[in-house]
């Protein structure tokens, strides 16, 4: 288990991540989105050993990352700009693993090899942005390690990659009950992939949740009043139900609530609709409201 | 899925590393290798080839002793290999430890490479380690590869080129391998310190360039400054965060390498001595430079464990490092300017602005540098602000004598002995001691048989009561004379100088100059003339030491005069000369007559005489050369009685004293009569000696064989046809 506690990182005088808390049980896919500059790669590359922690501590199984080799073999990250030297093939990269990695798996990076479709002798730089995500992929899944950290893993990969690389991930998740935390922007990726979600906004945790508890927590409903609702059967409403985002248009109230369908539903009957309804919202729509409700202006950056 | 593990061979961790180092950096070696075979055992083949030709060709000596040509060709071959070393071996090694460093460990520089190799299941410790262990070994194998093949070459042609069996080339090899493990820390120091390779490589240069440079013109200016001040600028100081040049320096010392030559060159039987080590660093050198690499290693490790991962990338690393390169940097800046200023316009207040301003413009420029831009620049004030304190400090202490340099006077009864020289003593003296302190007394070499990397001195060592407080009545008269700093610094030395030596009894020396333009005070003078009367002082005369036998010949040369344009003669192209050998009772002829006119009441020499021959055909010199290398079995008693005065149980070990050549004044007259008698084979007059020269304007020592000489060998077991060879032993000893 990665239990991430009250940790802390500074650069100068900016605060990456401020005193977060979080835990990623074993065997998940814990999915780690935020807005830019959330700190989602600071800590990924802290949960790897990369940075010390400036305070609050990060733990795998119980040990700390940065500079223990016992818990750094159990683990592999892969960087959002995965990092190659000139002259480096598949080839070269595998002897670089294999010397590093106890775990090293040949048969595993034969067989990686074999399903995604690189050259081993053909230089890494050469290939395209997608190719050296799967190369540097290919060769961390051949580690066979139990926490597997991706950075951006999608970026460049064309849908059957992603499909195929989803596929890989699972198979090693239930295999060997790995445990794989991945960050990113592509939140449609996440959705279908992830089983657990964090969200990371202005270096602090806003949300840490299964993915589905996450989807049937949040709702997005609409409902037609007649006549339309006044302000007091508004605040009424916002009393019984913790509404993120609310918007009226005329008799038309749409709103988005942390609550479940049932009681979503139940709140608005109180006041007669002629038509109501509540949905489940995708991640991404999870992921604005979250974000409008701790301040981040979303209209303000797309207009 | 099914899943079939692979575990490697376990290696420990730094094994591991140094696997991945060696192999990451193997077309650096494979480079570096081609580099140095054709460098040392390349060129030093070809070399070979091409001087056997010469040195073993019967028509190239006249003499052909066989040994006495392997010496020569072995002398050729060890300063041949001297020079590669230095001037090709070196900088090709500290290229390359320099890339190999840059290459292993350049992922610190980047942030993507930290990444990948931060997050390795290989602690910080091992990576270094097991990457400094296979760097090292990468910049040495080849190197002991290379001289091995010398060594090889040198087994191939046996007995010619002896010094390469063995000792000489690892004895290089050991100092290469000791500096270029100092000058690859230095390098790794600064790679990790360093967020950038900018930043890497402007530290690096800052340190190598200004550290020398500081201590340099702050000598300079403390020599410009301070009354007595001799500059005792020690290399190793110099150049102690320097490695690379650090480690030219065993094989960049002249001396040493003299010695080591003289020593086989005197040699009949090459197995004499031949094991003898040219490159003598000096105990210091080796104390540093172990010191330097424990403390760098300590350092670099202790760096690296608590470097951050995010610096790489980054222009804010550790700014304590940044700080104290900044602040040499800045010295460098503001000792430069002021001296170059106050050069031009002479004012102690130009010498203070400008010293500031250089300050500032070196402090700006090098964090414009760091910082990419002024950027933080406020941040770095208060060390420029301690640095301003700590020169201004350092400037008031030198002002005002504050560790009483300046001031200083040994208490007499420490004082073992004390030398005095300088023209300062002698000008406008028209007496025999000025023509000893000017030929004779000065200083004669001698070379002590164990300690091949030193010369010794033979100066005028006043060890009286008498003498002692003689010369010390001197000094207090230059102190009085001399006894606040030469201000406005002008950054101009004067003509004319004094120079004292004191050695106490504890074997420390206190040595004081004085420099200056204007006349010497009628105090100075006549306490200088009290020096020169001083009887201890006529008695330490080399002169008197020597005999007729230890002559090697006579030389006469005529130059051509030019006046300058403030109306001074001086010496300009020979245009004239010759050297001849005499025999043995031409020898003691000349001595006797030579010695009656230099003690007569007639005797008048002045340091101007030098020029009072010069007359329309132009200046001449005639010269009694003593032997260039006077050996214990050439001693006489009187020489010997002097060396023991001299150098006490020193005295058994001297090995060899290198001759003199006295110049014969105007004043002499048979003496001059006889040499060019000697010259001509007749006692012809002066128009029958110019004839002769005007044949001989090549310079030549053919004279030789046409004055009848006999070509005898001296006591070295050269001969004297060596002189054919073009060696100039002569001007050596000069």
């Amino acid at each position: 288990m990665i239990a991430v506690e009250s940790f802390t990182k500074k650069f100068g005088d900016l605060n990456a991540l401020d005193g977060i808390s979080l835990q990623v049980t074993e065997g998940s896919i814990f999915g780690l989105i935020g807005s830019n500059g959330a700190g989602k790669s600071t800590l990924l590359r802290a949960i790897s050993g990369i940075y010390k922690p400036d305070g609050g501590a990060i733990l795998i199984d119980g040990e700390a990352p940065y500079e223990n080799t016992a818990v750094k073999q159990r683990l592999c990250f892969v960087s959002d700009y995965p990092y190659y030297s000139g002259q480096d093939t598949l080839n070269s990269l595998a002897r670089f693993y294999r010397r590093f990695y106890r775990n090293w798996d040949e048969e595993e990076f034969r067989r990686l090899t074999d399903l995604f479709p690189l050259e081993r002798k053909q230089r890494i730089q050469s290939m395209s942005k997608g190719m050296q995500r799967q190369a540097a992929l290919i060769c961390a899944l051949s580690t066979c390690p139990d926490y597997l950290l991706l950075d951006e893993v999608f970026d460049g990969l064309d849908p059957v990659m992603r499909q195929l690389l989803k596929r890989v991930i699972s198979d090693h998740v239930a295999a060997r009950d790995m445990t794989v935390l991945i960050a990113s922007h592509n939140l449609r990726e996440l959705e279908d992939f992830c089983d657990h979600v964090g969200l990371l906004h202005k270096g602090g945790v806003l949300i840490e949740q299964e993915l589905e508890s996450l989807r049937l927590g949040i709702q997005k409903a609409q409902a037609v009043f007649q006549p339309p609702l006044d302000d007091e059967a508004l605040n009424t409403l916002r009393q019984n139900l913790d509404i993120v985002k609310l918007e009226r248009h005329g008799s038309l109230i749409s709103f988005v609530a942390r609550s479940t369908e049932q009681k979503v539903m139940d709140s608005l009957n109180l006041f007669h609709p002629v038509f109501c309804e509540s949905l489940p919202l995708s991640l991404e729509e999870v992921f604005i409201s979250e974000m409008e409700a701790a301040g981040y202006d979303i209209d303000k950056i797309l207009s | 899925m099914t899943s079939t593990r692979s575990y490697p061979k376990q290696r420990s961790a730094t094994g591991t590393a140094f696997c991945w180092h060696w192999r990451k950096n193997r077309l650096l070696l494979l480079l570096y290798t081609l580099l140095l075979m054709v460098s040392l055992p390349g060129c030093f083949f070809l070399n070979l080839l091409n001087n056997m030709e010469y040195y073993l060709s019967a028509d190239n000596f006249v003499n052909s002793i066989f040994a006495v040509k392997e010496v020569y060709l072995a002398q050729e071959m060890t300063a041949y290999l001297t020079q590669i070393i230095t001037w090709l071996v070196i900088p090709i090694a500290a290229v390359f430890a320099f890339l190999m460093a840059y290459s292993s460990f350049s992922y610190l520089h980047s942030r993507r490479a930290t990444d990948l190799y931060a997050a390795l299941p290989i602690r910080r410790t091992p990576m270094l380690m097991g990457g400094i262990l296979a760097n090292l070994l990468q910049l040495f194998l080849p190197l002991a590869a290379s001289l091995g093949l010398v060594q090889a070459i040198g087994w191939g042609y046996g007995d010619l080129v002896y010094p390469f069996s063995g000792i000489v080339i690892w004895e290089a090899f050991l100092l290469l391998a000791l500096g270029l493990t100092a000058a690859y820390l230095l390098f790794l120091f600064m790679i990790v310190i360093s967020g950038t390779l900018l930043d890497t490589v402007f530290s690096f240069a800052v340190l190598s360039i200004s550290w020398p440079l500081l201590w340099l013109i702050a000598d300079i200016v403390c020599e410009e400054v301070l009354p007595g001040f001799v500059s005792d600028l020690n290399q190793l100081f110099c150049f102690a965060p320097v490695p690379v040049i650090g480690t030219m320096l065993p094989f960049l010392n002249f001396d040493d390498a003299y010695c080591f030559t003289t020593e086989i060159v005197s040699s009949t039987a090459p197995e004499v001595d031949v094991l003898a080590l040219p490159y003598t660093p000096g105990l210091s050198w080796l104390i540093w430079w172990l010191a330097f690499v424990a403390v760098m290693l300590v350092l670099v490790v202790v760096i690296v464990r608590i470097r951050k991962s995010e610096y790489a990338e980054s222009t804010r690393t550790f700014p304590l490092p940044r700080a104290f390169f900044r602040m040499i940097c800045s010295a460098v800046g503001g000792l430069t300017l002021a001296y170059l200023c106050s050069a031009i316009l002479p004012s102690n207040e130009v010498f203070l602005v400008a010293g500031l301003v250089g300050t500032f413009l070196a402090h700006l420029f090098a964090q414009a540098i760091w910082g990419r831009g002024l950027h933080g620049f406020w941040r770095t004030l208060p060390a420029y602000l301690l640095l301003l304190v700590i020169m201004g400090t350092a400037g008031w202490m030198v002002v005002n004598d504050v560790p009483g340099y300046v001031a200083y006077l040994p208490n007499r009864s420490d004082v073992a002995s004390v030398s005095v020289y300088g023209d300062a003593l002698t000008s406008g003296n028209t007496s025999l001691d000025c023509y000893l302190d000017t030929y004779d007394s000065g200083f004669t070499y001698v070379l002590g048989a164990d300690e091949y990397g030193e010369y010794g001195s033979l100066s005028v060592e006043l060890q009286d009561d008498e003498s002692i407080a003689a010369v010390e009545t001197l000094h207090s008269a230059a102190l009085e004379q001399f006894s606040t700093p030469y201000l406005p610094f002008s950054g101009e030395d004067g003509d004319t100088y004094l120079t004292i030596t004191y050695t106490l009894k504890d074997g420390s020396t206190v040595s004081r100059s004085y420099y200056w333009t204007l006349s010497m005070t009628d105090t100075l003078r006549e306490r200088a003339d009290a020096v020169l009367a001083l009887e201890e002082y006529h008695e330490v005369s080399l002169l008197q030491s020597y005999e007729a036998r230890n002559i090697s010949d006579i030389s006469y040369c005529l130059y051509s005069v030019e006046v300058d344009e403030d109306g001074w003669e001086y010496e300009d192209e020979e245009i004239s000369a010759y050297n001849v050998l005499l025999t043995d009772e031409q020898k003691a002829q000349l001595w006797e007559t030579f010695l009656s006119e230099l003690y007569s009441e007639d005797f008048c020499y002045n340091e101007n005489d030098e020029y009072s021959d010069a007359d329309g055909d132009g200046y001449r010199e005639d010269c009694i050369i003593i032997m260039s290398a006077l050996y214990p079995e050439d001693f006489t008693p009187e020489l010997t009685a002097l060396l023991e005065e001299r150098l006490g149980e020193d005295a058994e070990q001297v090995w060899q004293i290198l001759g003199q050549s006295y110049r014969v004044p105007s004043c002499c007259t048979e003496t001059r009569r006889l040499m060019r008698e000697y010259a001509t084979g007749t006692a012809e007059d002066e128009d029958a000696a110019g004839a002769v020269e005007e044949d001989d304007a090549t310079g030549t020592t053919e004279e030789a064989d046409a004055a009848g000489s006999t070509a005898e060998e001296d006591a070295t077991g050269t001969t004297e046809e060596e002189d054919a060879t073009g060696t100039t032993e002569e001007e050596d000893a000069d």
